[in-house]
């Protein structure tokens, strides 16, 4: 037997090895990487469309506007301390407030806060409500209001509210279109659409004579302010424990976002350790029992390879995609992973154990197992001490070509439609199926980009030990 | 051990293959408790249209109360819903051995077929096999005879520039989903392009309607079924050339074909009568068993392009639980399998003299 050093010398003598290789380690590094940056229950947030709500939907990633691209940038802030805190008409006005540039000529999609924390003040046993304001100042000057909302406490006992989820509001659409109307058009006569009320807030406007209105992006600077409205004898320093304030952009971080605003990024990380453990745990279990059936077979002989060969037979002809398919439709949701792993698993193993049982069967004849059985050698040390060995580099070379089958088959049956909860590259492409989006190119290339680099990658790494296995393949 | 002995064993035991598949699946759709799921949602449905009538014949409530009980105790008596699975499953695996596939009850199902509803399940693998042989089938039939025209070429032109082209290329296309490609396919040439169609269930009417005008009607089918076999063609193409390639270059190195030469045999000769000779076997297997393979259509390619054949018929009839389709479906594509695998132990016979004479 090689040593480790060895196998690893002679790898990165070929140039498949080489390449396989690297790309081998760059997904383990991901994988790594992944689990330690994902949070726990993460599915669940994946699949919530609450988690991703201060994300812009279908959104490119960030770098086209380096390109030349016309999207609106995303920014998102987080105080925990107040940019301003003055007296004004009454109130105690704290002010968290943001910069934010539009460069382009496009509307960013939203503008959202998210609120912890959020301290009650109480008049003896009366909570106090508080107003929570977005104002948006203008390039132009003018300031209108985004978001209105009366917190009034109700059913909150101690000093905080919103302590362990977020208090989150969006523009108020029909709010922006009042604001329109009254401080820029000072006509209600005209027809502004609430759907895309989030685009007026940062547009210049011009009326036409049918009454219709046409407006384009104002560039420029803008302030977003978020006012906490307190009675004037509040004593906090801040309001809140942490308030963030998002404008959704056009376009988010370095893969962009789905229809409902899931973070590519994100999914596509996380897919790296659970394809490769799909691929590995499929591969290593369907190898093991490969490997041993084929062995028992060739040493035994007689009713055990009979009986053995003709189960070969069986689950060689079984049709494996439908089988698979109908099985994993009548398993629970959450529990399709498994399955889909153990069904390859089951019908998996059958072209190894033959090929294996053929190998057994010359190094059976090898004088140093008769020597072993000799001198009174159990037949299973044999098996695992003498025969197992021998086939080994050829059983590494097969294991490594079976990992990317199952990672293939899952993303297939994601595709297809049955559905199994987790974020991986065939869920991704899945959904960009069920949507419809074809046309949303960083939403479907990248997760087949990766499924394909899966597949190469352990192709090389594959071929590259194949050829060390078995010199005779060199030449080709 | 005669000839005849050697298939009489593998017929024996291909068939007793095929048996036990059905079996699986007749366990796999009844143990877990599958079918009963169905059976009893169709009771309620029937009941429920039961009850409705009863109410419009102004039948008293305690009557309507009596009648309904009856009744679903006889759907149920029926369905051999009072029955353990076994013995429910036991006539359904009888029938479906002797290709008494029975009737589906999915509409889903008769739509892919492209008939009224309801289908006898014969009637609807009969009419979705053509359409996957049109599609699939046709397009490996031409992935295999340019592999086996190109491939021996290439095996001679081992370590040029055009070798390894072919060989990146057999790489590259191994390790790409051929349902992704469909998919950027379709969005790419479909969409934008505007070269091939995007929506491919039409194809139903041309075939359906074939005889009625069969020139327009070839038109349209091959216009329908270009896309999906470029698709498949570049998908498979580089991998059917590289094993083809690979299984010539195995005999090429042999010590007899360096005697054929040495003995003075064009190169011809060398080629057509020990080369290819003696590649055969393996080569031929590939073909048959990938042809045989490309019957039971591509479920998720097929999906992808919404193409109504076999796999889009066996998706449908698992997404509307249609028992009786899942069953003919499954029965069907074992059946053409094992067929094909038996007829390869036939042709080794001319193929591969060592058969004859062990």
């Amino acid at each position: 037997m090689k040593s480790m050093m060895e196998w690893n010398r002679e790898l990165m003598s070929y140039t498949s090895g080489k390449v396989g290789l690297a790309l081998f380690i760059f997904f383990i590094v991901m994988s790594i990487y992944a689990l330690m940056v994902m949070p726990p229950n993460y599915k669940y947030a994946w699949n919530d469309p609450k988690h991703w709500q201060g994300y812009p939907q279908l959104a490119p990633p960030s770098w086209v506007r380096m390109l030349g691209y016309q999207n609106a940038a995303h920014e998102s802030q987080t105080f925990t301390a107040p940019t301003s805190v003055i007296v004004r008409s009454g109130y105690k006005v704290y002010t968290f407030s943001m910069l934010y540039n539009l460069d382009v000529k496009d509307y960013p999609q939203d503008i959202v806060v998210a609120i912890q924390g959020l301290k009650v003040y109480r008049m003896g046993n009366r909570t106090i409500p508080v107003l929570i304001q977005v104002d948006v100042r203008r390039p132009d000057g003018k300031v209108l209001a985004a978001v209105k909302y009366v917190e009034y406490f109700n059913n909150v006992n101690g000093t905080k509210a919103y302590v362990k989820l977020p208090l989150t509001r969006s523009a108020d659409r029909n709010l922006i279109i009042d604001e329109v109307e009254s401080k820029i058009l000072n006509t209600s006569n005209v027809l502004l659409k609430t759907p895309i009320a989030v685009s007026y807030l940062f547009s210049s406007f011009k009326i036409l004579s049918n009454n219709s209105v046409l407006f384009q992006p104002l560039e420029g600077p803008y302030v977003i302010s978020l006012n906490f409205y307190y009675p004037v004898n509040t004593p906090y320093v801040s309001p809140v424990d942490k308030a963030t304030l998002t404008v959704v952009g056009d376009c988010y971080g370095l893969m962009g976002t789905d229809n409902i605003g899931r973070d590519l990024a994100q999914g596509l990380l996380y897919g790296f350790p659970i394809a490769l453990a799909i691929g590995f745990g499929t591969a290593l279990a369907s190898t093991f029992i490969g490997l041993l059936v084929g062995a028992v077979s060739a040493y035994y002989g007689g009713w055990v390879d009979e009986s053995l060969q003709r189960l070969v037979d069986i689950i060689g002809n079984v049709p494996l995609l439908p089988f698979l398919i109908l099985l994993v439709d009548i398993t629970p949701v959450g529990e399709r992973l498994q399955m889909i792993m153990l069904v390859l698993v089951i019908f998996g193993w059958g072209g190894l154990a033959i090929v294996i049982r053929s190998m057994g069967l010359s190094i059976k004849e090898e004088p140093y197992i008769d020597a072993a059985k000799a001198i009174g050698l159990s037949n299973a040390k044999i098996i695992f001490k003498h025969l197992i060995p021998q086939v080994m580099p050829y059983v590494v070379a097969s294991l490594v070509f079976s990992v990317p089958g199952a990672i293939l088959s899952e993303a297939g049956l994601s595709v297809l439609g049955l559905e199994h909860g987790w974020p991986t590259w065939g869920r991704i492409l899945a959904d960009a199926r069920m949507a419809g989006r074809y046309d949303i190119w960083w939403w479907i290339l990248p997760p087949g980009f990766l499924l394909a680099l899966t597949s190469l990658t352990f192709v090389l790494l594959g071929m590259a030990i194949e050829t060390i296995v078995e010199p005779r393949l060199r030449t080709l | 051990m005669g000839l005849g002995t050697v298939l009489t064993r593998r017929a024996i035991a291909l068939t007793f293959a095929l048996i036990v598949v059905v079996l699986l699946t007749v366990l796999i759709i009844g143990a877990t408790g599958y079918d009963a799921t169905i059976w009893k949602a169709i009771i309620n449905e029937q009941v429920r249209a039961y009850q409705a009538t009863l109410v419009q014949k102004q039948a008293t409530a305690a009557q309507v109360q009596q009648l309904v009980a009856q009744y679903r105790n006889k759907l149920i008596h029926l369905y051999g819903l009072d029955k353990p699975w076994y013995v429910r499953m036991e006539p359904l695996l009888i029938n479906t051995l002797t290709f008494n596939l029975g009737l589906s009850n999915s509409h889903d199902v008769a739509d892919v077929a492209g008939v009224p509803y309801p289908v006898p399940v014969g009637t609807a693998i009969m009419l979705c096999l053509p359409r996957t042989i049109i599609m699939i089938t046709i397009a490996q039939l031409i992935c295999a005879v340019v592999a086996l025209y190109i491939g021996p070429y290439i095996a001679y032109k081992r370590g040029t520039l055009f070798d390894r082209a072919i060989v990146s290329y057999a790489a590259l296309t191994n390790a790409i989903p051929v349902w992704w490609l469909g998919m950027i396919f379709i969005y790419f040439f479909g969409f934008i392009m505007g070269w091939f169609p995007t929506d491919y269930r039409a194809v139903v009417y041309y075939i359906n309607h074939f005889m009625d005008d069969p020139v327009t009607s070839t038109q349209y089918i091959l216009w329908y079924a270009s896309l999906p076999i470029i698709t498949i063609v570049i998908a498979f193409l580089g991998s059917w050339l590289y094993s083809v390639r690979a299984m010539v270059l195995r005999v090429v190195r042999e010590d007899y074909i360096n005697a054929a030469r040495a003995k003075g045999l064009p190169e011809s000769v060398v080629v057509s009568k020990h080369v290819l000779r003696a590649a055969s076997p393996p080569v031929v297997t590939s073909v048959i068993l990938s042809l045989a393979g490309s019957l039971g259509g591509y479920i998720i390619t097929e999906s992808i392009f919404d193409w109504p054949g076999m796999g889009t018929l066996y998706w449908v009839a698992i997404t509307s639980a249609d028992v009786p389709t899942i069953l003919g479906l499954t029965y069907m594509f074992t059946l053409i399998y094992i067929l094909a695998r038996f007829t390869l132990e036939i042709l080794y016979i001319y193929l591969d003299p060592r058969v004859r004479y062990s």
